[in-house]
């Protein structure tokens, strides 16, 4: 479980968010909303770990996700807003490198079948940077397909606007595995700014106020 | 044990991979000392005697601004498109991740530098015995040089101009490498001993091998939620 208690934070040097307590349960799925600037991909990166609080804590199985942190980063896969690609790398190295962070080499039709799967197959080999938008989040909706198949220890996702830039048909993919994230037992907590209906599934929601 | 090996492999070969991509990274230092040498006779009075003088001096010189010219963005990239991010949240220790970036550095930006130095010290005439003194010198204090570029990189991220704002931070820290490393080759032309000066830059070099990673990824940690 994923417990957040007393989360204070401040982002250049002004406190945008107070006393913030939440948890997330196996099989969970939780909306951030805010207006913009409210701090939710501030949130996020406290509790990614990459940030630190001013006060409180965030507990992963009851642990401070600072105590454990190896446990934690292996527990967890975290996607900001601004997409990691560099621009002179092709999607199936991306997706190696990131899969290679976890510890983890795939062969490399694996890879493939996964970018196959988000339509990416043919830019396989082309620099990310001569890609679009919609197409370079593809690469990543790819690296969320190797998580449920390959990587059974991520059990949470954290996603800073997920559907923003795709096609209506990648976006209900977004959904679907989202879906079947939480089906294997993981959580997911994201932000959006629309609504994220799975079939199913209750989606909790937070609001940050502003 | 070999899950480490294997990280800091994979992560060395990216770099080679990008700096491969990106040939003129790797070769605008080398052009630029390969320029600042052939400029120096014709701003300098072209006798071979005063050449030769100033021939390690000014290579040490070319080194040391042509490594700061691509090392200030070793981290620039990766920063800006988020994989720094990324990289802290793997579970391993990110100082692991440093050292594997700070070697294929060393390899690709610096080790070429190293090697060239002495040969433009040699075009500009000084002898190949005093050469060799330079190359050794250069060598022992590269790790060094490669840290503090490092540290003034990290430390600079996120700063606009910090292109220009790095080299000023950086420098000064590597006088002590400069005085003592251009001084040996004077004391070597003039026939006294030198082990002391390459042991004292060897030690230079181990402080900062096994304390700049640390500090490196504690600078680079500060930039991580932005």
């Amino acid at each position: 479980m994923l417990a957040v208690s007393d989360l204070t934070l401040s982002r250049s040097g002004r406190c945008i968010q107070r006393e913030l307590s939440f948890s997330l349960a196996a099989g969970e799925v939780m909306q951030l909303l805010g207006a913009n600037g409210a701090g939710k991909s501030t949130l996020l990166h406290a509790v990614s770990g990459l940030m630190e609080a001013d006060a409180g804590e965030v507990t992963w199985n009851r642990t401070n996700i600072e105590h454990d942190a190896e446990d934690w980063h292996r527990s967890l896969f975290f996607l900001a807003h601004k997409l990691p690609a560099h621009p002179v790398l092709t999607p199936l190295e991306l997706l190696r490198d990131s899969l290679a962070l976890k510890g983890l080499s795939p062969a490399e039709s694996q890879l493939e079948e996964a970018l196959n799967d988000v339509g990416l197959l043919e830019q396989a080999d082309q620099a990310a940077g001569s890609l679009s938008a919609g197409q370079q989040r593809r690469i990543w909706l790819a690296r969320l397909v190797l998580s449920l198949r390959l990587l059974q220890s991520e059990t949470v996702w954290l996603l800073d606007e997920p559907l923003t830039s795709l096609d209506v048909n990648a976006q209900a993919q977004v959904l679907d595995l989202l879906t079947q994230q939480c089906a294997r037992g993981g959580m997911v907590l994201l932000t959006s700014h629309q609504p994220v209906d799975l079939p199913n599934l209750q989606t909790l929601t937070l609001s940050l106020p502003s | 044990m070999s899950g480490t090996i294997k990280l800091l492999a994979a992560n060395f070969e990216r770099e080679c991979r990008i700096a491969w991509r990106q040939k003129m990274d790797v070769l605008n230092p080398i052009i630029f000392m390969a320029i600042v040498v052939s400029l120096a006779p014709l701003a300098l009075e072209p006798s071979p005697s005063l050449l030769a003088k100033v021939a390690a001096g000014l290579s040490w010189i070319a080194l040391l601004l042509g490594a700061q010219l691509t090392g200030v963005a070793m981290f620039a990239d990766d920063w800006r498109s988020g994989w720094l991010k990324q990289l802290f949240l793997a579970p391993s220790s990110p100082v692991l991740i440093v050292i594997a970036r700070l070697l294929a550095w060393w390899l690709l930006g610096f080790l070429p530098l190293v090697l060239l130095a002495p040969v433009a010290a040699m075009m500009l005439g000084l002898p190949s015995a005093d050469a060799l003194a330079l190359a050794i010198a250069l060598l022992l204090s590269s790790p060094a040089l490669l840290v503090l570029t490092a540290l003034g990189s990290a430390l600079t991220l996120g700063i606009g101009r910090a292109a220009a704002l790095a080299p000023l931070l950086v420098l000064p820290l590597l006088v002590p490498l400069l005085i003592f490393g251009a001084g040996i080759v004077r004391l070597h032309a003039d026939g006294l001993p030198v082990a002391g000066q390459y042991w004292l830059l060897a030690a230079f070099s181990m402080l900062a091998i096994t304390l700049g990673p640390i500090a490196i990824s504690a600078s680079l940690k500060l930039h991580l939620s932005d």
